[in-house]
């Protein structure tokens, strides 16, 4: 654990623990409305109902060459369900575990390349 | 100019609806003169949206008062335009000595008579008006800066030999959000309290200006964490009327039940909070295990702990009813009884009882000057409950009654008796209304927003502090201005009043934790 701490302590300027090491059965057994996850990529290049419906701009479609990506910051997310509500492609879902901790913010940001459409 | 349109919706079935435009003396003066009659409440008292603000010029204000006559059935919005300030009057000329001058560079705009100095209620919300817009109230009895702590803390009032100013805040320990308090104390006995709020000042109601009415719902609900279905269900309450959409009365019946969820897991806290500062530590973990397990209970049925994204503008919740109903009859009977034997325990139990009895009294007149809303006023005797003075067709069905306490004296204890009552009560509500819910089925019918020019709304919730009261002025379908009135804000000014009355200084937490003030609720 001393080699953990002294590692992640080199790379970014902090020694942290996660606790508890192993997450609590309370956190991923229940269904709660936790953070959205990207279950897979959305075919539909036209439709713009989760960027829409989103209040803090927390999902945003990203366009490159026809190929339209999905960029959701769950750093920015107030769990309103929007999306997972609104999306026809079932792209959203609540994710399993309300815990979550990261060292940097941009590893809230996920992306999913588009489909289909290509 | 706006035209007023007043749908009746559910929660104000049977009730009249009227705006009148006076001349804005004689609206102070007919505000006032109405609420010392005693049946009528002040639900909202602010600035209406005035046409002006387009031109860039000095807008025109314009002054809304909203009154409610619970034995007549009738809510009344008044509104009077402010009159142009005097120019040549600098705005030290306003003030007496005895108060503080204005920030510097303040002009005086308009001016317009004080309903404070007529009704204590008005005291701090005019004291908001003033700062936020430079409307003076001429004649206010105590003006000073009320917003930004960080510019003006208030002054100690005592003065000589033996006399000492004790500062506690704006950090506090616990989940207490900030406040600053000022003690002037001599020994042990306090003499003055002055509570400075305003640290959590977030504008919401600015933030909300030009949103659609489904965005500003998201704001509403984080008014107050631990008023998150009162404040949601005042809000869409409002916004429906505003833009003419009756709610079906599965909507409500949600609403409701949503609201009592959190009154259990709020009054529970509350016990807590109080078996805390008394050092019943057993007591204290076992109410806060139940706080807990109610949480969680809300998190399994809605999918929020804090019943987020519950109530919906126009539509129900998206809740799998026949499992949720399931789920709350097995494992709330449980709570409850746990909740109960500890509740009997404490009411035994002399070295609590002593320490909350004369402790912290709320005066009956000062409960009425100021306008006291929810378990503390229901404490003095009043029977102030929004579920039994403008919701009564709603709630009857569910077999609710005003709570006032047996023994009314205001005090500390009284205050956790009326809790304890309203836990049974609440409880009564969820499991009489539970059935009702489960045999229907989902029903998703979107708002239609698309609604004439220039609407306006009131919605009333009861939330697990008092009256909560918002006010909507729409456009649209745009948010033109929001007024938000939750109940801590009527029950904070007395709160000073009642630590300093004969209290000493170790009596503050136990009349911190009767009180069960949110913080937030005010500043929002």
């Amino acid at each position: 654990m001393r080699a953990e701490w002294l590692l992640s302590g080199l790379a970014s300027g902090r020694v942290t623990t996660t606790y508890p090491r192993q997450r609590e059965q309370e956190l991923s057994r229940r269904r709660w409305n936790s953070v959205p996850t990207l279950n897979g990529p959305c075919s539909d290049t036209a439709c713009r109902e989760c960027s829409e419906v989103c209040p803090t701009d927390a999902i945003t479609r990203v366009e490159t060459q026809g190929n339209a990506a999905l960029r959701l910051d769950v750093g920015a997310c107030i769990a309103c369900g929007r999306c997972v509500d609104r999306c026809p492609e079932g792209v959203f879902s609540w994710a399993e575990a309300i815990d979550r901790a990261e060292v940097r913010k941009e590893r809230f940001i996920s992306t999913v390349e588009g489909g289909a459409d290509q | 100019m706006m035209q007023p349109q007043l749908a009746e919706t559910l929660p104000w079935q049977g009730w009249r609806m009227h705006t009148r435009r006076d001349d804005v003396q004689d609206m102070i003066a007919l505000v006032a003169q109405t609420l010392a009659g005693g049946d009528t409440e002040l639900l909202y008292y602010g600035f209406a949206p005035g046409d002006g603000e387009d031109s860039g010029a000095e807008p025109a204000r314009e002054l809304v008062a909203v009154t409610m006559d619970r034995t007549q059935r009738e809510v009344v919005w008044r509104f009077g335009r402010c009159e142009a300030g005097h120019p040549e009057k600098s705005p030290q000329a306003y003030f007496s000595s005895r108060l503080l001058a204005p920030q510097s560079g303040m002009k005086v705009c308009s001016e317009f008579p004080s309903l404070a100095s007529q009704y204590l209620g008005a005291l701090w919300i005019e004291r908001e008006m003033w700062e936020k817009t430079g409307c003076i109230p001429v004649g206010h009895p105590d003006l000073r800066p009320i917003l930004h702590p960080e510019k003006v803390l208030p002054d100690p009032v005592a003065r000589g030999s033996g006399t000492f100013h004790l500062p506690l805040g704006p950090v506090r320990a616990d989940v207490t959000e900030s406040g600053f308090f000022l003690f002037d104390t001599i020994g042990e006995q306090i003499m003055h309290m002055q509570p400075q709020l305003f640290y959590k000042h977030r504008d919401m109601e600015k933030l909300a200006v030009g949103m659609t009415a489904e965005d500003a719902l998201l704001l509403a609900e984080r008014i107050s964490g631990t008023s998150t279905v009162a404040h949601a269900t005042a809000f869409c309450r409002a916004a429906e009327q505003a833009l003419g959409y009756r709610p079906s009365l599965q909507n409500e019946r949600e609403r409701m039940l949503f609201g009592e969820m959190e009154r259990l897991y709020n009054h529970v806290h509350d016990f807590s909070q109080l078996a805390s500062a008394t050092g019943m530590t057993v007591a204290q973990a076992q109410f806060a295990r139940a706080k807990e397990e109610l949480l969680r209970l809300n998190a399994e049925v809605v999918g929020s702990r804090y019943l987020r994204g519950a109530v919906r503008l126009g539509r129900s919740a998206s809740v799998d009813w026949e499992r949720g109903a399931a789920r709350l009859t097995a494992e709330l009977p449980a709570i409850d009884r746990r909740v109960r034997r500890f509740l009997r325990l404490l009411l035994h139990t002399p070295t609590f009882v002593d320490r909350l009895r004369p402790t912290g009294i709320v005066e009956l007149e000062w409960a009425r000057a100021y306008g006291v809303v929810g378990p503390v006023a229901r404490a003095c005797g009043l029977a102030v409950d929004a579920r039994t003075d403008c919701l009564r067709h709603l709630y009857e069905s569910t077999g609710h009654a005003c709570m006032t306490a047996e023994d009314a004296f205001g005090d500390a204890l009284s205050r956790f008796r009326v809790r304890v009552r309203e836990w049974d009560i609440s409880l009564h509500i969820v499991l009489e209304l539970l059935p009702s819910l489960g045999m229907s089925t989902l029903v998703k019918t979107e708002l239609s927003l698309a609604t004439g020019k220039g609407s306006m709304g009131i919605g009333v919730a009861e939330s697990p502090r008092g009256r909560v009261c918002h006010v909507l002025f729409c456009d649209n379908g745009k948010v033109v201005a929001w007024g938000i009135r939750a109940a801590s804000a009527w029950n904070w000014p007395v709160f000073g009043l009642a630590t300093a009355n004969g209290n000493i200084q170790t009596d503050f937490p136990i009349i911190d934790a009767s009180f069960g003030l949110s913080y937030a609720g005010l500043d929002r």
